[in-house]
């Protein structure tokens, strides 16, 4: 045949075109439906699907024994100075904040990366409006009217109705996500047995909540815990123990004590009760909450749970309704069982304070963790020696799980996620391939080198508040 | 961006079967598979290269290029060949 002469003819090509007709109008038909991943996922605003390798379960994975569990104290946790000076002494106390501060200056002057005198400024000044004046609340203060004030009977809804309404505020004043799960005989344990001022939580046989000197009350008819999440920058987190680190972990607090506020507001609005927190970390413990009300799994770090699509890069708060609400079933990603064979975290912690062992026991490290539960228990002491140390509120270990991943590369949402939710058997393959890839990139000092090889501060056209707050949701316009 | 990278693949393919029945070359159903295996592996190489780099990490990027990008390339040259070979026999 001559090379010069086609040798297609006219019927193949109209046959071609006919073919390339339909699978353009094929595409076209699909392509606005889904743009990626996200989209398939998310549903119309208010409803909460998650992700599809997510599996809803009766119990959360990480096993809990409520017979031997007790009302924890939040005060015995080593953020509460006198607990932390009974686990190592005046001395060392003196010691380490001696050396924190020296630190601090010596960093400076050295311009270490994370560490710097910009870094420092970012970080304490992000704690404006949460640490330095931003007020939470038991009980809601009279500032929005109640449904009194407008001569109108109280707001009531099914209570899927109730969920997906108050989904759609949070969600709207900027929680990522909420979960709920109701108080019960076992559940009520959750709840701290004293808040860090010393006040006591009591349930009683009452209509209101309130608060006196000694003991804040929790009515029974208040039984919802409302847990709900907000974002943080996993940029910023990956350069762990730096300060941009901690700027968005101030961030976090800032925004869920707002939060939370508003919710409370919104709630008396409709005529219910909500009970915020009065300080942060108040209340219900966050790593018993969030697995009850299926919005993350426990996590070998103990002190931080895992969500399926945002790992530990998040921060939860929470209040407590008497607003009908139908409890979310917690999940099961795989995530706590990734974390037997993983490791990454204990083996990155600069102070070996997180367990290496294989399988979780009930056996705990010290006052600071909360019996009755399965779990890779932490050595609080450990931990928060190793924050004056460095920087207060260090986080290498959620710089380095794997399940901190953002979702560009499909590796993580399509490969990773998946496969390690129906089966264990490649978990330790993937966690070596996340050190081989070099998604942990921690130097001898422990430090993230993240920040060294490629500042935070020459990143341009980062997302507001660095991180998407469109992912997995619907992009409305 | 990947509607486009669908019509690229899917006009070749085409392009591709056209011009293998015009020289009324024979290609077996595993030599298909092979092909079409190290094609997915290909634009998944693509895909996490190019998304790696939007996550800010070029040590992973790089690495998809070696771990599933030369398979990748791999299987395709061996679909390439298996063909390519018999015609020069046959």
């Amino acid at each position: 045949m001559s090379k010069f002469h086609s040798t297609v003819s006219r019927r193949t090509f109209m046959k071609g075109l006919g073919l390339a007709g339909a699978g353009l109008g094929a595409a076209v038909a699909a392509a606005p439906v889904f743009h990626d991943l996200d989209e398939v996922v998310a549903s119309s605003t208010g409803v909460w699907k998650h992700p599809w390798f997510v599996k809803e379960v009766d119990q959360p994975t990480a096993e809990v024994d409520w017979t031997i569990m007790p009302y924890f104290d939040n005060r015995e946790t080593m953020f509460h100075t006198p607990s932390f000076i009974k686990a190592v002494g005046m001395e060392e106390l003196q010691r380490l904040g001696a050396l924190s501060a020296a630190n601090k200056k010596t960093w400076i002057a050295q311009n270490k990366p994370g560490a710097t005198l910009r870094d420092v400024a970012l970080d304490d000044a992000t704690g404006f409006g949460f640490a330095y004046g931003l007020e939470g609340h038991w009980v809601a203060p009279a500032i929005v009217g109640t449904p009194e004030d407008y001569d109108a009977a109280r707001w009531t809804g099914t209570q899927e109705e109730n969920l997906r309404m108050l989904r759609v505020v949070a969600r709207f004043y900027g929680a990522r996500d909420i979960g709920v799960f109701e108080l019960d005989q076992n559940t009520r344990k959750t709840v701290y047995s004293h808040e860090r001022d010393g006040k006591a939580y009591v349930f009683e046989d009452v209509e209101e909540a309130y608060e006196i000197d000694e003991k804040r009350i929790i009515p029974y008819t208040a039984k919802y815990v409302v847990m709900f999440t907000i974002l943080e920058s996993q940029e910023m987190l990956k350069r762990a123990p730096g300060h941009a680190g901690l700027a968005t972990t101030a961030l976090g607090y800032n925004q869920g004590a707002l939060v939370g506020n508003r919710l409370q507001q919104f709630l008396r609005g409709i005529g219910y009760q909500g009970l915020a927190e009065m300080t942060s970390n108040a209340i219900v413990q966050c790593a018993g909450g969030l697995p009850l009300s299926g919005v993350a799994e426990m996590s070998r770090m103990s002190l931080t749970t895992l969500q399926p699509e945002f790992g530990p890069m998040l921060r939860a708060f929470k209040l407590i309704t008497d607003l009908p609400l139908v409890p979310t079933k917690p999940i099961d990603a795989g995530m706590f069982r990734f974390c037997r064979a993983c490791k990454l975290c204990a083996d990155a912690c600069p102070s070996s304070a997180i367990s290496s062992e294989t399988e979780p026991s009930y056996d705990i490290q010290g006052p600071w963790n909360k019996p009755g539960i399965k779990n890779y228990y932490y050595d609080g002491a450990k931990c928060f020696t190793f924050w004056l140390e460095s920087v207060i509120g260090c986080g290498i270990c959620r710089t380095v799980c794997p399940f901190a991943s953002k979702n560009k590369a499909s590796i993580h949402d399509w490969v990773i996620k998946p496969i390690a939710s129906v089966t264990p058997i490649f978990n330790g393959f993937f966690a070596n391939m996340d050190k081989f890839f070099g998604y942990e990139d921690i130097g001898d000092d422990g430090w993230s080198l993240r920040e060294e090889k490629q500042s935070w501060w020459d990143i341009n056209n980062a997302p507001v508040y660095g991180f998407d707050t469109t992912r997995g949701t619907e992009k409305l316009q | 961006m990947w509607l486009i990278i669908g019509l690229v693949a899917g006009a070749a393919l085409l392009a591709l079967v056209a011009w293998l029945r015009s020289r009324d070359i024979k290609v077996t159903w595993y030599e298909w598979l092979i092909g079409v295996v190290g094609l997915l592996l290909l634009l998944f190489t693509i895909q996490n290269l190019v998304g790696s780099f939007a996550e800010l990490e070029p040590t992973a990027a790089w690495m998809f290029l070696l771990v599933t990008g030369l398979p990748a390339v791999i299987l395709l040259a061996v679909s390439w060949q298996l063909v390519a070979r018999r015609q020069r026999a046959g």
